[in-house]
C-alpha cells in the first residue's frame, strides 16, 4: 500500500502548488512590466493606474546638435521625449506630459501626482552620462519626494550616438521606478483632482540657474519693455531685475519673425526710451549699446559699449536689420541701440558667429546686428503698445545717450 | 558640462557666411551682368535658406521647382527663415543581426557576395523662423538593400530605391506645405513688415 498511501500526499502537494502558483501568478505577471533588475514593493501595481503628469524643460527636449566627426545629428532632446513616452506609457499608462502650448499656457489635463524632472547630460572620454534630478508633488502641491538618478553608457553604445536613447531610457526607468517604490501610488490615494494649467510654475522650474538671460528696456511709462523674442522661448517664469530689485514680468506680445517681444512689469516708470520721429538712421552715427552680457561670469551690472552704425543692412538674406560696431556678448540680446540724442535706433538681436569664422581663418570684429526701430514701431502699433516719438536732438552727445540707455535697461532671466 | 555648451556648432550657415578672401591682384575683371532672375509667383513664400543633411542638391532642385519655394536659396546666410531637411538612417532591429552575418559573408568572400542591409530611413522637413521650428513634416520607410562593396555608390548610401523614395518625399512635402496654415500666416506677417519681395 505504500504507493497508495503516497498518492494523496502527492495529489495534495500538486493542488497546493497549483493554487500557490495561481495566487502568485498575477503578482509576477504584473511585475513583468518592470525593467530588468528593478524591484518595487509587492503592493504596488504595475502598470500603475495613478494619473501622473510629468514635466521636462522645453530647452532640454529641443536639444540637438551635429557631430561633424561622424557626420550625423544627435538628438538628446528627442531621446528624453521618447523615453518619457515609452517608460511612462509602460509604468503609468495614464501619464500626461506637461507642455506649453503656442499661447504660453499649459495644455489641458488633470493629474493626481506631478513629477518634475531636470536632466543634465555630460560627455567625457567617450562616456555619456545623464543625471535626472526630480521632485514629486501631490495634487495639493505638497512635495512627496526628491531624488536624483544617474546612468552612464558608452556614447556610441548600440550604434552611432546610440548612447543618448539608451541613457535616456534607463535613467527615466530609474526615476519612475523610484517613484513607484517610495511613493507607492495608486489612483485611489492620488485621484486626478488637480488641473495641469493651474500648476504653480515655481514647482517645476530650476531656480538655481536661468535657462537664458538677456536684456530688456522700458518702452513706455506703463512699465512695458521690449526685448528679443529668442530670450523668452518656452519660459515658465520670467523675471526682470535692476539694481538688485527683482520684478516678475509677463509676456504681452511676441514675433518670431522680427525676433521681438514685449513684456509687462505692471509697474509704472519714468525711464522709458523714446523712438526717433520717422525712425530714420544715419550711416556712421554714434551709438550706445547697453546690456547684461555673460551672466555668471560678469557682475550683474549693465555693460555699456560705444560704436557707430556701420551698415544699413545685415547679412545676405537678412531683413529689417542694420549693422553696428558697439561690442556685444551673449546676454546683450534685447538691449537698446541708442543715438547720441537718446533716441532708440534699434534692438540688439544678433552677432556674426566669430567662432565659426575663425575655423576658416577669418576674425570678424564688432559685426553686430540690431532690428531697426521702424519695425519695432510697426510691431508696437500692431500690438497696441504705447510708445513715444521725439525729434532728433541736433546737439546730442555721449552723456545723453548713456544716461538714456542706462536708465531704461533691465536684466531679463528665463526659467524652465 | 551642460550639453548646450557644445551645441554652438549647430550654426551651419554661419560657417559659410564669411566672404571669400580678397584676391591679391589689383586687376579685377568686371563681373558679367547677371541675368534677370525669373519673377517668383505670387504664391511663393518669402526667400529662405536651405540646408539638407542628405542629397542636398537633388532635394534643393526638386523643392525649388514648386511655386511655394521658388525663392529658396542655399546662400541666404542671414535669412530669418530656414528650410532644413534632416535625416536619420538606422538599421532595423532585424537588420542589425542580418547585417552582421551578411558582413561576415561579404568579408569572407572578399566582397564577391554583396552585403545585405535593412535600414529605416526617416526624413524630416522643417521650416524654422529665427531658429524656432514653425512646421515640421516627417516621412519614414524601411529598405532592404544588397550592397556591392566594390561598386561606386552615387545614391548617398540609400540605394536606387531609397533615393527615389527620398526624392518623392520632397514632392509630398511641397504639396503639404501649399495648404499649411502656419506657412500662409508667416507669408502674411512677412509681407506686412517687409512688403512683397
Amino acid at each position: 500500500m505504500p504507493n497508495f498511501a503516497r498518492k494523496p500526499v502527492l495529489w495534495k502537494a500538486g493542488v497546493a502548488a497549483v493554487i500557490g502558483l495561481a495566487l502568485l501568478a498575477p503578482a509576477f505577471a504584473a511585475k513583468s512590466a518592470l525593467p530588468k533588475g528593478m524591484k518595487v514593493p509587492k503592493d504596488v501595481k504595475i502598470p500603475n493606474d495613478t494619473p501622473v503628469a510629468i514635466y521636462l524643460p522645453a530647452n532640454d527636449l529641443g536639444t540637438r546638435f551635429y557631430v561633424s566627426s561622424i557626420g550625423a545629428w544627435a538628438y538628446p532632446g528627442k531621446s528624453l521625449d521618447d523615453a518619457r513616452s515609452a517608460v511612462g506609457g509602460q509604468l503609468f499608462p495614464q501619464m500626461k506630459p506637461v507642455k506649453l502650448n503656442d499661447s504660453g499656457a499649459f495644455a489641458d489635463g488633470t493629474y493626481g501626482l506631478l513629477i518634475a524632472i531636470n536632466p543634465t547630460w555630460n560627455i567625457a572620454a567617450g562616456q555619456l552620462s545623464l543625471t535626472m534630478d526630480y521632485k514629486v508633488y501631490d495634487a495639493s502641491a505638497k512635495q512627496l519626494l526628491e531624488g536624483s538618478q544617474v546612468q552612464s553608457v558608452g556614447l556610441h553604445s548600440s550604434g552611432p550616438l546610440g548612447g543618448f536613447p539608451n541613457a535616456a531610457l534607463r535613467t527615466t526607468q530609474l526615476v519612475l521606478v523610484d517613484v513607484l517604490a517610495r511613493v507607492k501610488p495608486n489612483a485611489q490615494a492620488f485621484p486626478a483632482t488637480a488641473q495641469i494649467p493651474a500648476i504653480d510654475r515655481e514647482l517645476l522650474i530650476d531656480r538655481k540657474k536661468a535657462v537664458t538671460t538677456g536684456t530688456a528696456f522700458y518702452i513706455n511709462k506703463k512699465g512695458q519693455m521690449i526685448t528679443a523674442a529668442h530670450v523668452l522661448r518656452d519660459c515658465l517664469v520670467l523675471e526682470a531685475q535692476k539694481d538688485g530689485v527683482k520684478l516678475p514680468v509677463k509676456l504681452s506680445a511676441s514675433s518670431n519673425l522680427l525676433d521681438l517681444a514685449v513684456v509687462d512689469s505692471g509697474k509704472p516708470t519714468d525711464r522709458a526710451l523714446p523712438l526717433r520721429v520717422g525712425q530714420t538712421l544715419t550711416l556712421g552715427e554714434g551709438v550706445t549699446n547697453v546690456g547684461y552680457p555673460l551672466q555668471g561670469l560678469l557682475a550683474d551690472s549693465p555693460n555699456l559699449t560705444r560704436g557707430n552704425v556701420s551698415a544699413r543692412a545685415g547679412m545676405k538674406g537678412s531683413v529689417g536689420l542694420f549693422q553696428f560696431s558697439a561690442p556685444i556678448q551673449p546676454g546683450s540680446s534685447g538691449g537698446p541701440v541708442v543715438s547720441d540724442g537718446g533716441e532708440l535706433l534699434g534692438v540688439t538681436v544678433s552677432s556674426l558667429n566669430a567662432a565659426a569664422l575663425i575655423k576658416d581663418g577669418l576674425l570678424p570684429q564688432n559685426v553686430n546686428f540690431a532690428l531697426e526701430a521702424r519695425y519695432a514701431a510697426m510691431f508696437l502699433r500692431d500690438s497696441h503698445v504705447d510708445f513715444a516719438e521725439v525729434k532728433p536732438k541736433a546737439n546730442g552727445n555721449m552723456t545723453i545717450a548713456n544716461e538714456a540707455a542706462l536708465g531704461s535697461v533691465l536684466q531679463l532671466s528665463c526659467y524652465q | 558640462m551642460k550639453l548646450s555648451l557644445f551645441c554652438a556648432s549647430l550654426t551651419i550657415g554661419a560657417l559659410a557666411c564669411a566672404a571669400e578672401p580678397a584676391p591679391t591682384s589689383v586687376v579685377v575683371p568686371a563681373p558679367p551682368t547677371p541675368a534677370a532672375a525669373p519673377a517668383a509667383p505670387a504664391s511663393a513664400l518669402p526667400a529662405m535658406s536651405f540646408y539638407g543633411s542628405i542629397a542636398n542638391d537633388e532635394l534643393f532642385d526638386l523643392i525649388k521647382k514648386s511655386e511655394q519655394f521658388a525663392r529658396l536659396d542655399k546662400e541666404l546666410f542671414g535669412s530669418p527663415l530656414h528650410l532644413r531637411v534632416m535625416h536619420t538612417l538606422q538599421p532595423t532591429a532585424g537588420g542589425k543581426a542580418t547585417g552582421l552575418l551578411s558582413a561576415i559573408f561579404t568579408g569572407g568572400t572578399l566582397g564577391l557576395i554583396p552585403a545585405v542591409t535593412n535600414n529605416s530611413l526617416m526624413v524630416t522637413y522643417e521650416v524654422r523662423v529665427h531658429g524656432r521650428e514653425l512646421v515640421s513634416y516627417s516621412y519614414q520607410r524601411t529598405f532592404t538593400r544588397a550592397v556591392n562593396i566594390w561598386a561606386k555608390d552615387e545614391t548617398h548610401g540609400l540605394g536606387k530605391e531609397g533615393l527615389e523614395w527620398l526624392k518623392s518625399t520632397a514632392t509630398e512635402f511641397t504639396t503639404a506645405a501649399a495648404s499649411d496654415a502656419k506657412l500662409a500666416s508667416l507669408k502674411k506677417e512677412y509681407e506686412r513688415y517687409f512688403g512683397t519681395p
